[in-house]
């Protein structure tokens, strides 16, 4: 895998540096790809599950797609794609999408396979570098800890235009959760930290064999009679189980009854300023499905998690020439909205501070030609959502994102 | 300066800099052409949009929609401002985002004029642009559309 990663920046960076690197064509084929490396810094905490006060490099995407029109209604296309976020991801190689695609007419197409999830505004590009301003999307909606939930769907959906501007996309089938990946990892951490405030003593816990029993998403967006003026609604639920097994030597299967999402998406565009606002909520139901925990102390049915975080951010990004834009950003997420200052957090004697993760992001971004950019972006966090609960951890501090990638 | 007061600087230096470095585009008159055997006389500025943002993909008749587009910096940028209102980065990451999910195949782009004439020419059911003063050459080998 590293030595095609190498191959394929080693091709990519010629085509770079000619400036006019556009799809590769073989035959019916086209052929589209796209590399990132990047380098991560924060002032005081561990974040993505590592710690990153020295600096870490271990930051990149690379992605590779191949689609042909094999009818003038029917289209297919797959795009394979690795990633490794600092304990996330590890460049191990996955299917990003692969699907086909029949358009029946303007208001109706059908799709099958896999597909990525249409959540908010930018859900479906948050992968890939180059269709962005920042490095990272706002993580008020796009929190990174979550996204292998919220990437792809296997399944079925149905999408198309209908009059007066709007547009819409219903899916319906199921998806791959990593039973190590940020999304359970982040869960697993959690139970660990509540079964050992419980308990009084440390307990460990991880999750193994991830079922999803299904997920569907729908989104509905409108592009309004004001000329760069868009408004979108977007929702997604999934409902899985997975086994928490725990250093005492137990195992639960954990009912995640409902994990579902809702944004509402406004963005506006004029001329080269973009302007876009979002506001989610997750809504989480979650019970312990089949044996008792902590000695008995934890009984089957027992409600773990019933909750609806909330989450939300403001962008403006002004591009001042072809080759320099800015943005800039805040964001907010509670992990309990009826929460929002941790109260329940500092009642376990936790720092109340795990509750929330405040973001203000400033970013830049250089397009060295159509095929490089390259940004650098800070970020001033104030909050501990998505760090370990170690006693070492500040709740104001700062992160650096410097990044690189070349597409064709 | 402590922290607050540079964060409150910053709306101010968006402001300066957009001031500064606001470009208007160059004003073309801008002609939408078609291939002969398009089953339309004329396209209304939104159905060109739809067109060339891939939101329609057939004529009437069902027959399929190809459409390209010019690389060549003025025309370009007038037919965007004109129709699409979206910058030329802004359409160039649009395609992208299609190309990058599977939902989308870029258009194709020809860096001289009489290249999108030959190919709206030869291609049925094909639509493209090109600047006013090029319709002369245009003339009897495509459809004037807009």
């Amino acid at each position: 895998m590293k030595k095609l990663i190498v191959s394929i920046a080693v091709s990519m960076l010629y085509f770079a540096l000619a400036g006019n690197a556009g799809a590769i064509e073989a035959g019916p084929i086209e052929i589209h790809g796209f590399i990132s490396q990047g380098y991560l810094y924060t002032s005081d905490n561990s974040y993505f599950g590592k710690d990153l006060t020295d600096g870490s490099f271990e930051f990149n995407e690379a992605g590779i797609n191949f689609s042909s029109e094999l009818t003038d209604k029917l289209h297919v296309g797959a795009q394979l794609f690795a990633r490794d976020l600092a304990k996330y991801g590890n460049d191990e190689l996955m299917l990003d999408w692969a699907f086909g695609d029949y358009r029946l007419n303007d208001w109706l197409g059908i799709r099958a396979g896999k597909m990525k999830i249409p959540f908010g505004l930018y859900n479906e590009y948050r992968d890939v570098d180059m269709l962005r301003n920042s490095v990272f999307l706002p993580s008020g909606v796009y929190n990174e800890t979550f996204r292998d939930v919220f990437s792809g769907l296997q399944g079925a959906g149905i999408y198309g235009e209908i009059p007066y501007g709007f547009s819409y996309q219903l899916l319906y089938g199921t998806l791959d959760i990593a039973e190590d990946g940020g999304t359970m990892d982040t869960f697993a951490n959690s139970f660990s930290n509540d079964f050992s405030t419980a308990a009084g003593t440390p307990i460990s816990a991880a999750f193994s064999d991830i079922d999803v029993d299904y997920a569907t998403a729908a989104y509905l967006q409108w592009d309004t009679p004001l000329d760069g003026l868009k408004l979108a609604a977007s929702m997604y639920t999934t409902v899985f189980e997975g086994d928490l097994s725990t250093s005492l030597g137990e195992s639960a299967s954990i009912d995640y009854e409902q994990l579902g999402a809702t944004t509402g998406s406004i963005e506006y565009t004029w001329d080269n300023l973009t302007l876009s606002a979002e506001y989610s909520q997750i809504k989480m139901d979650v019970k312990n499905g089949s044996t008792a925990l902590l000695g008995g102390g934890l009984p089957a049915g027992t409600q773990l998690i019933d909750q609806t975080s909330e989450g939300y951010y403001g962008m403006a990004s002004y591009r001042f020439t072809d080759w320099f834009e800015l943005g800039t950003y805040y964001s907010a997420f509670y992990v309990n909205k009826d929460d929002r200052d941790g109260d329940r957090n500092a009642s376990a004697g936790q720092d109340p501070a795990y509750a929330y993760l405040k973001d203000f992001a400033l970013t830049t971004r250089f397009d060295i030609n159509d095929s490089w950019q390259v940004k650098v972006e800070g970020h001033k966090m104030n909050g501990l959502f998505g760090c370990p609960f170690t006693a070492d951890q500040d709740d104001d501090w700062y992160l650096l994102a410097v990044k690189t990638t070349f597409s064709f | 300066m402590n922290v607050k007061n540079g964060i409150r600087l910053i709306p101010c230096v968006f402001i300066l800099m957009f001031f500064f470095f606001s470009v208007s585009a160059f004003a073309n008159d801008i002609v939408i052409i078609g291939n002969n055997d398009v089953s339309v006389d004329s396209l209304n500025p939104n159905d060109v949009k739809l067109i060339f943002l891939g939101k329609k993909k057939s004529w009437e008749n069902g027959s399929k929609i190809t459409f390209a587009t010019l690389s060549e910096r003025d025309v370009h940028q007038g037919f965007l401002k004109k129709f699409i209102k979206k910058s030329p980065s802004q359409y160039k990451i649009y395609w992208k985002k299609l190309v990058f999910t599977g939902k989308g195949t870029a258009p194709k782009s020809y860096d001289k004029e009489n290249g999108i004439i030959d190919f709206v020419a030869a291609t049925p059911g094909a639509v493209g642009y090109i600047g006013s003063e090029s319709a002369p050459v245009a003339q009897g080998k495509v459809k004037i559309l807009q």
